[in-house]
């Protein structure tokens, strides 16, 4: 397996989803590779950033007058 | 997961009661809050992502009858979110919308950044000009690409969950999510290299 064969591939390397003849090529490969080592760490390291990253909510305010405005339509539909 | 399972059963079977006023609030708690984020990352709107938030719930809970449990509630709210969401950036007609590209088959390029970086998300949350630049980096992908990345990242969708909200095959949210990381991951380098 060549860096342009392997790039094809990292997404699901990381995921874990390579099935094993492919997995198997793949870290033979990443073993004599340090290319490919570093976007597969940075790779990660990306994901990780953005899975970490602040998550933007609704303000408390919102979201209580959401609320009652959507219970309010409920009540009408419900009738 | 049996626990799971029993426990969205029987919050489907209040949603779809003639009082599902408990099951409202427990919902609107549970997916109000990721709703308004996948609207966000569409819309880049904090109104507009209320209004999707809004109109979501009331379509639901029009439209409770009609759903079947095929798949998650979550799936499904997402859903609606995800179409009423798709319909605002359609009247607006501002940007290429995903189900108006087509997947880009030509091979993955070779990385061309290559710089080795560590930023831990302890350290993002002190890092304000790094935080702006993943931001940055995610509204610049194409919109097709950014709402894959959105839910399975960033939100944790499985494949399978993501591909039913964006009306998917599992292949096509794998090969966009390829495409959404590996452009992430260049961005990132680029920034890292220069900085």
């Amino acid at each position: 397996m060549k860096c342009e064969d392997i790039v094809q591939y990292l997404s699901d390397y990381v995921d874990g989803d390579l099935p094993v003849e492919i997995l198997e090529e793949a870290e033979k490969h990443l073993a004599s590779c340090p290319n490919c080592t570093t976007t597969v760490k940075t790779l990660r390291e990306t994901i990780n950033l953005y899975k970490k990253s602040c998550k933007t909510c609704i303000t408390p305010e919102h979201k209580s007058n959401l609320l009652a405005a959507i219970q309010e339509s409920a009540r009408h539909h419900c009738a | 997961m049996i626990n799971e399972a029993t426990s969205e059963n029987e919050l489907l079977v209040r949603f779809q009661s003639s009082d599902p006023s408990s099951a409202i609030a427990e919902l609107f708690e549970a997916y109000a809050d990721p709703i308004y984020r996948l609207a966000l990352q569409l819309l880049g709107d904090t109104d507009a992502a209320e209004d999707v938030v809004q109109e979501t719930f009331i379509s639901a809970i029009s439209h409770r009858q009609s759903f079947e449990g095929r798949s998650k509630l979550s799936s499904w709210l997402y859903r609606i979110a995800y179409n009423a969401a798709i319909g605002r950036l359609r009247a607006r007609q501002t940007e290429p919308l995903p189900e108006d590209e087509s997947d880009d088959e030509t091979p993955s390029p070779l990385p061309h950044s290559l710089v080795d970086w560590n930023l831990t998300p302890e350290q993002l949350q002190q890092d304000s000009e790094a935080a702006e630049v993943l931001q940055r980096a995610i509204l610049k992908l194409p919109l097709k690409y950014r709402v894959v990345f959105f839910l399975r990242d960033m939100e944790d969708q499985s494949t399978e969950q993501t591909a039913e909200v964006l009306g998917l095959t599992e292949t096509a949210v794998k090969v966009r999510l390829h495409r959404a990381r590996m452009a992430l991951r260049e961005a990132l380098s680029d920034y890292f290299e220069e900085r």
